[in-house]
């Protein structure tokens, strides 16, 4: 089958970057909000920066909500990156507890309810790696990953309450615990943003467009 | 500690002086940016040294250009205030923009932003002169203008807005290379909790175990050392390494 590779606009978040990365490792790719395009596409990227109740807010504008489920059960791959990553689960109390696309059961809440005792300054900015845990070894776009690797994290807010099922690698700030990269069968996502990371956040993309 | 690469830009070339001042010609944006991306940088600054005073910023073509090849994130400064001159540097491939002098003329144009963007990418970016060894003085236009406003109080008032970061440059202590104004930072992380990016005076490796011990600062800006190749991305964050062990 061939591939069609597809970012969805839905007018937030720096697609530019994303856009970039997947040319520069020789893919073509689609930039667009259109359900039509979507539901032929055999890879789809969400992206997204900004607060989770003005995504929601957005993609409902472009009727997205659909297509993405119509886009997991036709078993189509999907990557969120960061916020986009966020919506993929059923809701977020960023602002106001707003629901999610619900592809993947979980709940986003902010980082210092990870732990009572966290005092540190958020958002999370800065190069972490993710740690390898026994879950991710069937992540597949953290082949040839090493445990030393960095990322390049912003967030305040991250995953908690998942399904057992989920292939989770984690990602340590201060003396917190957060899922980094997550997967669950064609449906993957990274709380970092790989089109920032660096080489190593390229193969990470290279890996996602090769599935 | 991150190690961000800054790049301050005169026209179509990277500029570096002393205090702000004599400003000479150090190379191409681009060039730079792609060396510096190479040599591991965490992050970029691009800075429009003349853009407040012009009233515009020119930036855009050159971050359309960088975000080909580096992927790595870039703060734009200089010369941000309005969404529309936000929204052209953000399209063009800029995650994070860094404001000050319009908040001195607009209070709320950083929240504006904020709302549109998230926290996460809008930085509150403030010029500070030493007056005395407690207190600064905010300065605008690149380092050009007073404003009579006391730094650590502009850092209190501009806390409700919920910038992303403090990009705090030391005036004093700009192309100099004799350590950062260790007290600036030791001062603003106390009122602050926000993450903090220190720039201005680095010229020994030294220096950011100096920093560390004043402050917990969360990156460090350097220009100078980097365009003259006193030092190189990598042993610096090598440095970094070593001392967190």
């Amino acid at each position: 089958m061939n591939k069609k590779i597809l970012i969805i606009d839905y007018g937030l978040g720096n697609i530019l970057s994303i856009k970039n990365a997947v040319s520069y490792l020789g893919y073509d790719v689609i930039v667009t909000n259109k359900i039509k395009e979507i539901k032929s596409a055999s890879h789809i990227i969400l992206p997204g920066v900004g607060a989770f109740p003005t995504a929601m807010k957005k993609l409902k504008e472009i009727n997205l909500m659909e297509s993405m489920y119509e886009a997991k059960e036709r078993n189509a791959f999907i990557l969120g990156i960061c916020l986009g990553m966020q919506l993929l689960f059923t809701n977020s109390e960023e602002f106001e507890l707003t629901n999610g696309i619900n592809l993947i059961k979980g709940n986003i809440v902010k980082l210092d309810k990870f732990d009572s005792s966290f005092k540190s300054k958020l958002p999370n900015i800065g190069w972490r790696s993710c740690k390898t845990v026994l879950s991710n070894k069937n992540i597949k776009i953290l082949k040839d990953i090493s445990p030393s690797d960095k990322f390049y994290f912003v967030h305040s807010y991250g995953l908690a309450n998942y399904e057992k099922k989920l292939n989770v690698s984690k990602s340590i700030y201060k003396n917190i615990e957060f899922p980094a990269v997550i997967n669950f069968e064609n449906i993957y996502g990274c709380q970092f943003h790989p089109e920032k990371s660096g080489p190593q956040g390229l193969k990470i993309i290279k890996n996602f467009l090769q599935l | 500690m991150r190690v961000i690469a800054r790049l301050d830009i005169k026209n179509e070339n990277v500029i570096k002086g002393i205090n702000f001042e004599g400003l000479r010609v150090v190379g191409n944006p681009n060039k730079l940016a792609k060396k510096y991306y190479l040599d591991g940088a965490d992050e970029l600054i691009y800075s429009d040294c003349v853009a407040s005073l012009y009233g515009r910023n020119n930036l855009a073509s050159f971050v359309k250009d960088a975000v080909k090849d580096i992927f790595i994130p870039i703060t734009v400064a200089g010369g941000i205030r309005s969404e529309k001159d936000a929204d052209l540097l953000m399209n063009n491939g800029s995650d994070k923009l860094a404001i000050n002098t319009e908040l001195f003329k607009n209070e709320i144009a950083g929240s504006t932003l904020i709302k549109k963007y998230g926290s996460q990418s809008i930085l509150l970016s403030i010029q500070a002169k030493k007056i005395s060894k407690t207190s600064w003085e905010a300065y605008i236009n690149f380092g050009r203008d007073k404003t009579n406003i006391d730094v650590m109080e502009w850092i209190k008032k501009m806390r409700e807005y919920n910038f992303g970061e403090l990009l705090l440059t030391s005036i004093d202590a700009d192309g100099v290379s004799g350590g950062f104004d260790v007290e600036l930072y030791e001062q603003a992380s106390k009122i602050t909790d926000i993450p903090i990016i220190a720039c201005g005076g680095f010229g020994k490796l030294n220096h950011i175990q100096e920093l560390k011990k004043y402050a917990e600062i969360e990156a460090i800006s350097i220009s100078k050392a980097l365009h003259y190749e006193k030092f190189n991305i990598r042993e610096i964050k090598e440095f970094i390494k070593k001392i967190n062990e």
